[in-house]
């Protein structure tokens, strides 16, 4: 694994000698083909969370997560016909660069700010997430673990600008489907001989597990098809048209073409690929049905609880944990042969049984949390993230643990490398050379380039040091993406859309609808999918109204 | 010669590297999107 580390340094510094002018360190000297353009893309989005927490979910909460991505193609196809070419024609370095054409340097600023004060946090998330499951299941140091990936993606990042950005992705993304694919296959032969992968599937479809698609239009639920199709489609329009991390990828496209179709193959494929990252944890779970599970997946808190007062509890918790697991193992095996009978009201029954032992061992994990919380109340209670890699480290083969853990890894500093890169590209293209120091020279902007790199990576780690609990991880970051994307999706279909519109309405449009989409998180249950939507329909809608009484000012 | 890289370029920018338009390459990428739903929901159907 540490060779892996130093391997990816190694060919990122080594791939990108020439990286000596501001092109090449922000779009990659617009060389990159279509197909390394869709890795890199890939790369980007799948952080180690994905990775970590995404088998997790499906362990615990079924396949419905899935819904999330189904917005994404279509919104490869309008980014495809409407921001690519007009990226392209412009010959813009960021997206926010486009909105000072289109408008005014305010309506920039406010895109550059929104999108630097998201990211940079989110990129403190890609560190943390990663640090703390190896912390605690390979006894390292927290603090150490955070800066050692840091200051390794900050070395080869600031060397290579956006070229070792895209030639470490292809490395990392293939070392990411070997690492998952390879633990999808160990489930296979770990499954007892009498079940076969159509029984485990059976076990997990009973088990609510496998619900992929829910038609159901309930606002209150976070996961339907309809917060996918339409929430999903406004949160990907605006990760993949507004936010740099995923604009710069694109613009380093040698021509209109190998972007678009960077863009449509990642479309084609990111959804089957979470399907299937989903299904290993549902199988997974399916695994943890035939050998008992440990009674919380975290380690550390366990072991808190066991050398506290309420040690001879919590054991005494586990020992009912195991005898549920084997009554309810016996309860599967009828459920199963009852299916295979095809007999409608002994399937109904026997499900129920497991259903019933299900709940029972839910009871017991319940108490066993609130052991957890007497002996820590500051303990994390919500053990998703730890699911799968406890998976990876009991079961798998000594060679296989390092491979996944690279895997991890990978998926780690491809993300961070590719927000590093994004964050140092906004800063100096749309701060630092549009307000600052205008007429410096390149080498004089390359220089500001890599130390901005430097400067927002220790910004990343030093939030991912004082990082804390927050649930589950996949979920704060998409929710803290939520709180502006909308704001951000809306000023830009603004400019792209509707030529009236001004600069002054779409910009206090935009103020107003960030401060309703605040309101929103802080005092409201609305599910964070819909952030997005609201948070662009208020900026369009106020916009129009707006544009009536406020002056004009638009470059379109 | 000029405008013969022009043409060339011009062509590169407008043509897919597959199916021959754009048009065939979104109505894929939407056609697969659908296929991959109806799949999804047969999938949560029968193993429920």
């Amino acid at each position: 694994m540490l060779g892996f580390l130093a391997f990816v340094v190694i060919y990122g510094i080594i791939k990108t000698r020439g990286t000596n002018d501001m092109d090449s360190f922000i779009r990659g000297g617009r060389k990159t083909p279509w197909w390394t353009i869709t890795l890199s893309i890939m790369a980007t989005q799948a952080s180690a969370i994905t990775f970590l927490s995404t088998p997790g979910q499906a362990y615990v909460d079924g396949m419905r997560f899935v819904q999330f991505y189904l917005g994404l193609p279509i919104a490869m196809i309008i980014l495809s016909i409407t921001a690519v070419p007009l990226y392209h024609k412009l010959n813009v370095y960021t997206a926010y660069e486009y909105l000072e054409k289109r408008f005014d340097l305010k309506n920039r600023t406010l895109g550059s700010i929104l999108f630097l004060s998201q990211r940079g946090l989110a990129a403190g998330f890609t560190i943390y997430a990663p640090a703390l499951i190896l912390s605690v299941i390979l006894g390292w140091q927290l603090d150490l673990t955070i800066l050692i990936i840091g200051f390794t993606v900050i070395l080869y990042t600031t060397v290579g600008g956006t070229i070792a950005v895209n030639k470490t992705h292809i490395l990392q993304m293939s070392i990411i489907t070997v690492g998952m694919f390879s633990s999808f296959v160990i489930i296979y032969f770990l499954l007892p001989d009498d079940i076969s992968v159509i029984d485990a599937a059976y076990v997990a479809g009973k088990l609510g597990k496998l619900n992929a698609i829910d038609f159901s239009f309930d606002l209150s639920n976070r996961y339907t098809f309809w917060s996918g199709i339409i929430g999903g489609t406004f949160l990907m329009l605006s990760y993949f048209g507004t936010d740099q991390s995923q604009v710069q990828r694109y613009l380093a496209g040698s021509s209109i073409a190998e972007s678009r179709m960077g863009l449509l193959v990642n479309g084609l494929v990111k959804v089957p690929m979470q399907f299937i990252i989903l299904f290993i944890g549902a199988m997974v779970f399916v695994l943890y049905q035939f050998v008992t599970p440990p009674l919380f997946f975290n380690p550390v808190e366990e072991q808190n609880v066991k050398n506290s007062i309420y040690s001879e509890e919590y054991i005494e918790l586990e020992k009912d944990y195991d005898r549920i697991y084997k009554e309810k193992q016996v309860k599967i095996r009828e459920m199963l042969g009852a299916i295979e009978s095809g007999s409608e009201i002994e399937i109904t029954e026997k499900t129920n049984d497991v259903l019933a032992k299900q709940e029972e061992a839910t009871i017991v994990r319940e108490k066993a949390i609130d052991l957890i919380k007497e002996t820590n109340p500051d303990a994390d209670t919500n053990d998703t993230n730890f699911i799968f890699i406890t998976y990876i480290t009991t079961f798998l083969p000594i060679g296989l643990i390092g491979l996944v853990l690279a895997a991890i890894l990978s998926a780690s500093m491809s993300s961070t490398s590719a927000e590093l890169n994004a964050l140092a590209s906004t800063t100096v293209i749309d701060i630092y050379k549009r307000m600052i120091k205008k007429d410096a020279s390149d080498s004089h902007y390359l220089k500001v380039s890599k130390l901005s790199t430097i400067l927002w990576g220790i910004y990343a780690i030093i939030f991912a040091l004082f990082a804390s609990q927050l649930g589950s991880l996949v979920e704060a970051v998409n929710i803290l993406g939520s709180l502006v994307y909308g704001t951000i999706l809306g000023i830009f279909l603004v400019a792209f859309y509707l030529k009236r519109i001004g600069g002054n309405a779409s910009f206090y449009a935009a103020l107003v609808a960030e401060l309703v989409v605040l309101y929103c998180y802080l005092f409201t249950s609305i599910p964070f999918l819909w952030y997005n939507v609201i948070g662009c329909l208020l900026v369009i809608i106020l916009a129009l109204i707006l544009n009536t009484f406020l002056p004009q000012k638009s470059n379109s | 010669m000029q405008s013969e890289e022009r043409e060339k370029k011009s062509t590169d920018e407008t043509t897919p590297p597959i199916l021959g338009s754009w048009i065939r390459v979104y109505a894929l990428v939407f056609g697969n999107l659908i296929l991959l739903i109806l799949l999804f929901y047969f999938f949560t159907k029968v193993f429920e």
